[in-house]
C-alpha cells in the first residue's frame, strides 16, 4: 500500500492549532453556533486586562466595527482572535496607534525588503538589491507568485519560491513554524504578546484550555519585551542570537547530543545551539530594547532596502565622552556616565578612552568599534539550498535538520519506505501549500577568523558570508533540473556569492589582538592560506550585495599583511597594557598563572 | 565346537575387505584424472590460475603450501578438507606464510606488533576507565563491581579477547563494539564494504585490492595479487578514523556531516565509510609534490614491528623526518644489508643497490629506497621506482638550529592543520544490542557517539613525554551510562580528557608563523578567545562559554590550559601534557617583540634572556623609549 507513490501532506502545526482551537470551542464548553457572545466575561471569567491603556471592552478590539450594529446576538465566529494581525491592525490598533501602525507597515520587520531584494539580486532575478523593488507591503511591489507554467531555467525562476517557503517564515504576517520554543503571534502581538516555550496559556481565564498549545502566556500586551521574544526569530545564526552567545550546532544528529542535565537553556529543549561568550552588554544584564529603540525596530516611516540604512544607536552615543546625549536614561556627571536601562536598573557607562592603546592609532579612526571588539561572529561557509519535489529515502533519513519543527517532527516519525512520493510545504506569504520542500546544508560553519571589508560609510567592518549559494532542484519525476548551480548576480557582475558587513553582537570590553587583522591572511581578506582547494577558497571573500560596501582593496589588504614599523611599536605598547584593564573586569576573563 | 562359530566371521570380514577394495578401486578408477601426473592435484581443477606474485609462483609452490588442504585428492570435498581460504589469517599463519623456511620471523613480529595486538588502544581505554571510576568514587558514586564496570582486568592484546564470552567490563565492551573491527586478527570478508576488507592478517596489507576472484566455473581464476608495494588504499581503509592520518595525508578532512556540496540532487560523492563525507584541505607535501605512498616512509619495522611487544605507537614507529632530511648512510665499501637487497628485489621496481650507499633509521633499519649516489641523495618511490633528488642540509639552516626551539618537533611548525574533534559524547544503552566484533555476533549494550564541533585550523601544541613539543589533538569524552540523560553531576556520567600527540601527516614546506604560536591562545592550549595584557599580566577571555555549557567545567572545550583541579573531568597527562605556566610565560614573553624582531637571525634572539635584561637597563635601545611609555 505504501508502495504506490502517494502524495503526503506535511501537517503544519498552525493548521492543527486552528483546528484545535475550533475543536475546543465546540467541546470545551464554549458557545456553540447561534449563541450570543455579547457577554464575553460570562465565559472568559478571570481573563486578564490587556494592559495599561487598554481599558476598553473586549468587543472594541475583537469585534470588527461593521458588526457593531444594534444589540443583537454576536457569533463567536465573527470575533477576531488577534486584532493586531497585519490584516486587522489598521481596523483595531490604528485608531489609537496611528503613527506606530503606519510606520511599522513600512519597517523592515514588515516589508522584509532587505532579505527579499538582496536574495533576488544575488539569484539573478533583479538588477539591483537597492533601492528595494519588492517587499511585503507599501510601497513595494508584492513578491511575485512562483510561476508553474514553465520549468525553471535557473535560480532566478526559483528565488521567489525559496523566499516564500524558507526565509519568510520569519516575518510578522505569519506565526511561523510553531513548535516548542518558537510559539509567537503575528502583527503587533508578534513582539508585544509573550508566549511560553510550550505555547500554553498560564492566566486566569477559565475558558482557555491549559492543555492546548499555541496560546500566549496571558491575555496581555507589554512594552517590556524580553530578549527571548526577539530570539524567537533572531536565532539560528541570525544576528541577535549572538548577543546571548548562541551559535547553531551542525545539523547532523552526530553533532546534536542530548541535552545535559542541569544545562541552562535559552529556550526549553534547546539543543540546537552552542553556548559561546555573550556580549558584554548582555553579561551586564542589558536587553535588546536598551539599544534598539522604537524607531529602529518599528520603523521610521521610510521604506528601507537594508538595516544598514536605518538610523541606529551608535556605540559612542553612550560611550562617547561628549557626544550630545540623545539616549534615553543616559546621564553624564563629572563622576562618570550612567545609564538607566528599560528595566530601571542603573549601570555605570565606561567612557571611550581616546588614549587606549588601539584607540589612539590615527588609522583606527576609520574602523568600526565592532571590527575589534566583536569576539566572534557567524561565519557560515558554503550554503547549499535544495528544493526536492520528491524526497528519497536516503535523503530523508540522513538529513536531520529541515529548519521547521513541524516538518522535522513529521519526517522523524516516518518509517523506512514511508517516503515514496512527493512532498508539500507551506508558502509563508500566501499560506497555501505547494509541491516541494526546501532544505539547506553548509560546507563548514565557524565562529573564529573573521575577514575585514568596508561598510557604506567607508569604515572597516567585519564581514560574514551570506551567502555562498549553490542551488539544486529535483522535480517530482526525480529529474535534477538544477544541479548545484551557483547563481549569477542580476547585473551580471559575478557569482551571487556575497560577504556582508556585520555587527556581531558579541562585544567584548577588550579588543581582539592586533594579529587578528594585521599579518593575518583571513583578517586581511585573503582567506585561509593553506591551499586552493574549492573548500578552502570559500574563505576568500566575495563582494557584498549592496552598493557602497565593499571588500578591502589590494592596497588595504597589503597594508594589513605588511604593517609598518609604527604598527609594530603600537603592538609592543598594547601588549604592555599601558592603560590597564577594563574598569570592571568581566567575570569570564581569566588571568594566566 | 567353537571353530564353526569363528569361521563365518573371518570369512565375512575377508569378504568385506575384498568388496570394499573392489568398491574403492571401482570408484577411484571412475574418477577423472590427469593423464600426466600433476605436482598437486589442486591444479587439476584450478588449472588456469594466475600467480599471486613473482615470489610465490604456483609452478614452484603449488597451492597447498599456502592454502593447505589435501593436495593429493582430485575431488573438491576431499581436496578442500583443511583448506585455508585466506592463508594470511593469523589463526593459521604459522602453517602458511609463517611455515618454516618461509616467513616465520615476520609472523612473530606481526603478532607482537600493534596492528595485531591493539595494545595501545586497549591500554588507553582501560586506563581511562580506571580514571573515570576513581573520579566517580571521589564524587561519591557507589561504583558497582562486577561485569558492568569497576574491577578493570587489564587485558593486554586483542588475542586475549578473541573467543572470550561477553559480558566484559565497559571499556572492553566499548572496544569490542566500536574499535574491534580494525586489527589484523579480524576475519577478512566477513562484511560487505570497507569493513570486510579490513583484517585477514598478512593479507590485510599485502593483498592488492581488486574484484573478488572468479570461481573455476567462471573461467581462469585470477589469484588475488600479493605485493610488497603496498598501495596506500590498504592503509586508509583502517586509518581513516580517530587521528584520521590516512585522510589528512591526502588532504582530506572528515566534514561535519552535511554531505555537501550536493551533486546530482544527492549528497556529495566525496564519501567515507559510515555515511561520512570529507572536504579537501591540502595534501601533505610528500603526497602533493612526490606522490609518496605510506610505505615510502614507513618501513617494515614500523608496520610489522621489530618483534618486541610495544603498547605505544611512538615506540614501534621507526622512521622519523630526520632519517631522510638529515640522513645517515652506511659507510662506503661495507657489506650490503641482505634484507635491504631482498626487499629491493621483492619490490621489483627499484634499481639494484649496487655500489650506492643506503640510509638507515635511528633504530638501524635500512631505508633501501634512500640512497647516496654519485649525483647526490636520491629517494626512490617504491610504487614505481621513480627517483626524486632530495635536498639535504635544510636542517642545518639557522631557523632549524635556533636555540630556543630545541624541543620543537618538526610537526609543531610544519603541520598547519590537524583534524580536531571537540567534546565527544559517548553513551551506552544497556537495553539495546550491537555487533560485537570480537564475539562476531550481536550482544547486549549499544554505544552511541556524538560530538560538539570539529575544526581543522590552528592546532594546539603540547609536550610529549620526553619533552618534545608536538601538535596535540584533544580527546575529551563525556561518558554517559544508561538511557537517561545523565549529566556531569550524575555519578553515572564522567568526562575524561587526554591530549594525543602524533604526526598529523599534514606536513607543508612553509611553517606556521611566529605569531601563530607566540600570540595565538588556541595554539597555546587556551582555546579560541582574546588574549590580552592588563596590569602586567596576561588575561584570557574565552569564546566558548564553559559556565553556560552545563558541563560543570571551568575551561572551554577547545582549551585545557586553564583547567583547575576542581574541574570534573579526569585529565590524563601521562603521555602528553599541556604547556606548564613557566613554558607559557616564556612563549608569550617573545610575543610583544615579534612586531619588529621577526626573523630568526635577529640579534635579540641570540640570547633572549639577556636581551630582556638589556631592555630594562639600557635607555639607548630603540625599545627602551617605548618601555618608558609603559610597554613590558
Amino acid at each position: 500500500m505504501t508502495r504506490n507513490p502517494t502524495l503526503w501532506l506535511l501537517c503544519f502545526l498552525p493548521g492543527l492549532l486552528v483546528g484545535a482551537y475550533g475543536a475546543s470551542a465546540g467541546t470545551g464548553g464554549l458557545p456553540g453556533p447561534g449563541s450570543n457572545c455579547r457577554d464575553c466575561l460570562s465565559c472568559h471569567e478571570g481573563i486578564e486586562r490587556t494592559g495599561p491603556g487598554h481599558s476598553m471592552t473586549c468587543l472594541e478590539c475583537h469585534l470588527p466595527p461593521k458588526d457593531h450594529v444594534g444589540r443583537g446576538p454576536i457569533l463567536h465566529e465573527t470575533l477576531v482572535r488577534n486584532p493586531s494581525d497585519p490584516v486587522h491592525a489598521k481596523t483595531f490598533c490604528l485608531p489609537c496607534h496611528e503613527g506606530e501602525v503606519r510606520r511599522l507597515d513600512r519597517s523592515l520587520h514588515t516589508t522584509m525588503a532587505g532579505i527579499i531584494n538582496q536574495t533576488r539580486y544575488l539569484w539573478g532575478a533583479q538588477e539591483q538589491a537597492a533601492p528595494a523593488v519588492y517587499g511585503l507591503g507599501d510601497p513595494f511591489r508584492p513578491l511575485p507568485e512562483p510561476s508553474w507554467a514553465t520549468l525553471p531555467e535557473g535560480p532566478k525562476d526559483l528565488v521567489d519560491d525559496f523566499l516564500r517557503r524558507r526565509c519568510l517564515r520569519c516575518h510578522i504576517h505569519t506565526q511561523g513554524p510553531q513548535g516548542p520554543g518558537a510559539y509567537r503571534a503575528t502583527g503587533c502581538a508578534a513582539c508585544h504578546c509573550l508566549y511560553g516555550p510550550e505555547g500554553r496559556y498560564e492566566g486566569a481565564d477559565k475558558a482557555i484550555d491549559r492543555g492546548k498549545r499555541g496560546f500566549p502566556r496571558r491575555h496581555t500586551l507589554t512594552r517590556d519585551i524580553p530578549n527571548s521574544q526577539c530570539l524567537l526569530c533572531h536565532r539560528e545564526n541570525h544576528v541577535g542570537g549572538d548577543f546571548e552567545g548562541l551559535f547553531e550546532r551542525d545539523y547532523s544528529r552526530t553533532f546534536r547530543p542530548r541535552p545535559q542535565e542541569g544545562a541552562p537553556e535559552a529556550f526549553a529543549g534547546d539543543r540546537a545551539h552552542h553556548r559561546l561568550a555573550r556580549d558584554i552588554h548582555r553579561e551586564r544584564g542589558m536587553q535588546c530594547r536598551d539599544c534598539h529603540g522604537k524607531a529602529e525596530v518599528m520603523g521610521d516611516g521610510t521604506p528601507h532596502a537594508s538595516s544598514l540604512e536605518v538610523r541606529r544607536i551608535a556605540c559612542l552615543d553612550c560611550h562617547g565622552r561628549d557626544t550630545p546625549g540623545r539616549v534615553q536614561g543616559l546621564e553624564r556627571k563629572p563622576s562618570g556616565a550612567t545609564l538607566q536601562g528599560r528595566d530601571k536598573s542603573i549601570r555605570p557607562v565606561p567612557v571611550y578612552d581616546t588614549e587606549g592603546s588601539a584607540h589612539r592609532i590615527p588609522a583606527h579612526a576609520g574602523v568600526r568599534c565592532s571590527a575589534c571588539h566583536a569576539q566572534w561572529s557567524y561565519q557560515d561557509y558554503g550554503l547549499e539550498v535544495i528544493r526536492e519535489d520528491v524526497l528519497s529515502e536516503e535523503r530523508r533519513t540522513r538529513l536531520s535538520m529541515w529548519g521547521d519543527p513541524c516538518v522535522q517532527e513529521f519526517l522523524e516519525t516516518l518509517g523506512p519506505g514511508d517516503v515514496r512520493g512527493s512532498v508539500l510545504s507551506r508558502d509563508w506569504v500566501s499560506g497555501t501549500e505547494r509541491l516541494g520542500l526546501w532544505s539547506m546544508g553548509w560546507r563548514f560553519r565557524r565562529w573564529e577568523d573573521m575577514p575585514l571589508g568596508k561598510d557604506p560609510k567607508g569604515l572597516f567592518t567585519l564581514l560574514r558570508p551570506r551567502h555562498q549559494y549553490r542551488i539544486t532542484y529535483v522535480d517530482r519525476l526525480g529529474q535534477v533540473l538544477l544541479d548545484g548551480v551557483v547563481p549569477s548576480r542580476g547585473d551580471g557582475t559575478g557569482p551571487g556569492w556575497a560577504f556582508m558587513p556585520t555587527s556581531p553582537h558579541t562585544l567584548s570590553p577588550v579588543g581582539r589582538a592586533c594579529d587578528a587583522c594585521h599579518r593575518n591572511p583571513v583578517g586581511a581578506g585573503r582567506g585561509v592560506s593553506l591551499g586552493t582547494s574549492p573548500d578552502l577558497l570559500l574563505t576568500l571573500p566575495s563582494p557584498p550585495a549592496l552598493p557602497g560596501m565593499g571588500l578591502l582593496s589590494e592596497g588595504e589588504s597589503q597594508a594589513l599583511m605588511n604593517p609598518s614599523r609604527a604598527w609594530a611599536e603600537a603592538r609592543f605598547l598594547a601588549l604592555g597594557a599601558s592603560r590597564g584593564p577594563p574598569r570592571r573586569p568581566s567575570a569570564v576573563d581569566r588571568v594566566l598563572p | 565346537m567353537a571353530a564353526p562359530k569363528t569361521i563365518p566371521s573371518v570369512r565375512i570380514a575377508a569378504l568385506l575387505v575384498v568388496v570394499m577394495g573392489l568398491l574403492v578401486f571401482h570408484k577411484e578408477a571412475g574418477r577423472e584424472r590427469p593423464t600426466v601426473p600433476l605436482k598437486e592435484a589442486c591444479l587439476f581443477c584450478h588449472e588456469r590460475t594466475t600467480d599471486p606474485d613473482a615470489a610465490h609462483r604456483i609452478s614452484g609452490f603449488g597451492c597447498a603450501s599456502c592454502h593447505l588442504g589435501n593436495p593429493f585428492a582430485y575431488e573438491k570435498a576431499r581436496a578442500h578438507t583443511g583448506l585455508v581460504k585466506r592463508p594470511g589469517d593469523l589463526r593459521s599463519v604459522e602453517k602458511t606464510c609463517g611455515a618454516p623456511g618461509c616467513h616465520p620471523e615476520a609472523v612473530t613480529r606481526v603478532k607482537n606488533g600493534l596492528m595485531a595486538t591493539n595494545a595501545g588502544i586497549l591500554k588507553v581505554l582501560q586506563r581511562r576507565w580506571e580514571d573515570l571510576d576513581r573520579r566517580g568514587r571521589e564524587k561519591g558514586a557507589s561504583v558497582e563491581k562486577g561485569p558492568g564496570r569497576g574491577e578493570v582486568r587489564p587485558v593486554a592484546t586483542v588475542r586475549d579477547l578473541l573467543g572470550r564470552e561477553p559480558p566484559r567490563d565497559l571499556p572492553l565492551d566499548l572496544y569490542a563494539k566500536m574499535c574491534g573491527a580494525c586489527h589484523l586478527w579480524k576475519p577478512r570478508g566477513d562484511r560487505p564494504g570497507e569493513i570486510g576488507e579490513r583484517g585477514g592478517g598478512c593479507s590485510d596489507c599485502h593483498l592488492v585490492p581488486g574484484p573478488p576472484p572468479r570461481t573455476p566455473a567462471e573461467g581462469p581464476l585470477d589469484h588475488p595479487r600479493l605485493t610488497t608495494r603496498i598501495p596506500s588504499e590498504n592503509c586508509i581503509k583502517c586509518h581513516n578514523r580517530s587521528a584520521r592520518m590516512g585522510l589528512s595525508y591526502f588532504g582530506r578532512y572528515e566534514s561535519e556531516g552535511y554531505g555537501t556540496p550536493y551533486e546530482k540532487g544527492d549528497f556529495s560523492p566525496r564519501t567515507l565509510s559510515g555515511n561520512r563525507h570529507y572536504l579537501d584541505i591540502t595534501p601533505d607535501v610528500h603526497q602533493r609534490k612526490a606522490g609518496m605512498d605510506c610505505i615510502d616512509c614507513h618501513t617494515s619495522m614500523d608496520l610489522m614491528g621489530d618483534g618486541k611487544a610495544y603498547d605505544r605507537m611512538e615506540e614501534q614507529v621507526d622512521v622519523a623526518c630526520t632519517d631522510c632530511h638529515r640522513p645517515t648512510f652506511d659507510p662506503p665499501g661495507g657489506p650490503l644489508d641482505p634484507l635491504a637487497e631482498r626487499l629491493t628485489r621483492a619490490n621489483g621496481m627499484l634499481p639494484e643497490v649496487g655500489d650506492n650507499r643506503i640510509a638507515r633509521t635511528r633504530k638501524g633499519t635500512s631505508l633501501y629506497n634512500l640512497r647516496l649516489e654519485k649525483g647526490g641523495v636520491l629517494f626512490y618511490r617504491k610504487r614505481d621506482g621513480r627517483p626524486f633528488p632530495l635536498q639535504t642540509g635544510v636542517l642545518e639552516r639557522p631557523h632549524h638550529r635556533f636555540p630556543g626551539h630545541g624541543r620543537l618537533s618538526c610537526q609543531a611548525c610544519h603541520s598547519p592543520w590537524v583534524p580536531q574533534c571537540y567534546g565527544c559524547h559517548l553513551t551506552t544503552l544497556g537495553s539495546e544490542m550491537q555487533h560485537d566484533w570480537l564475539a562476531g555476533r550481536h550482544t547486549q549494550g549499544r554505544w552511541k557517539e556524538a560530538r560538539a564541533f570539529m575544526r581543522f585550523l590552528t592546532p594546539g601544541l603540547g609536550v610529549r613525554q620526553g619533552g618534545a613539543v608536538y601538535p596535540v589533538s584533544p580527546c575529551e569524552v563525556f561518558f554517559e551510562e544508561g538511557g537517561a540523560a545523565a549529566g556531569p553531576r550524575d555519578p553515572r556520567g564522567h568526562a575524561h580528557l587526554a591530549l594525543s600527540t602524533a604526526d598529523p601527516h599534514t606536513t607543508q614546506t612553509a611553517s606556521r608563523t611566529c605569531l601563530d604560536c607566540h600570540g595565538n591562545p588556541k595554539t597555546l592550549g587556551l582555546g579560541e578567545g582574546i588574549l590580552y595584557r592588563a596590569e602586567g599580566a596576561w588575561h584570557f577571555r574565552p569564546t566558548w562559554d564553559a559556565g553556560a555549557s552545563g558541563l560543570g567545567r571551568d575551561h572551554p572545550l577547545d582549551g585545557w590550559l586553564l583547567r583547575s583541579e576542581g574541574s570534573p573531568e579526569a585529565f590524563d597527562t601521562a603521555f602528553s601534557r599541556p604547556f606548564d605556566a613557566q613554558e607559557v610565560r616564556r612563549i608569550l614573553a617573545v610575543s610583544p617583540c615579534l612586531g619588529c624582531h621577526e626573523t630568526y637571525e635577529d640579534p635579540v634572539y641570540r640570547d633572549f634572556t639577556l636581551s630582556l635584561e638589556r631592555l630594562g637597563m639600557e635607555e639607548t635601545l630603540p625599545c627602551a623609549r617605548l618601555v618608558a611609555k609603559g610597554a613590558p
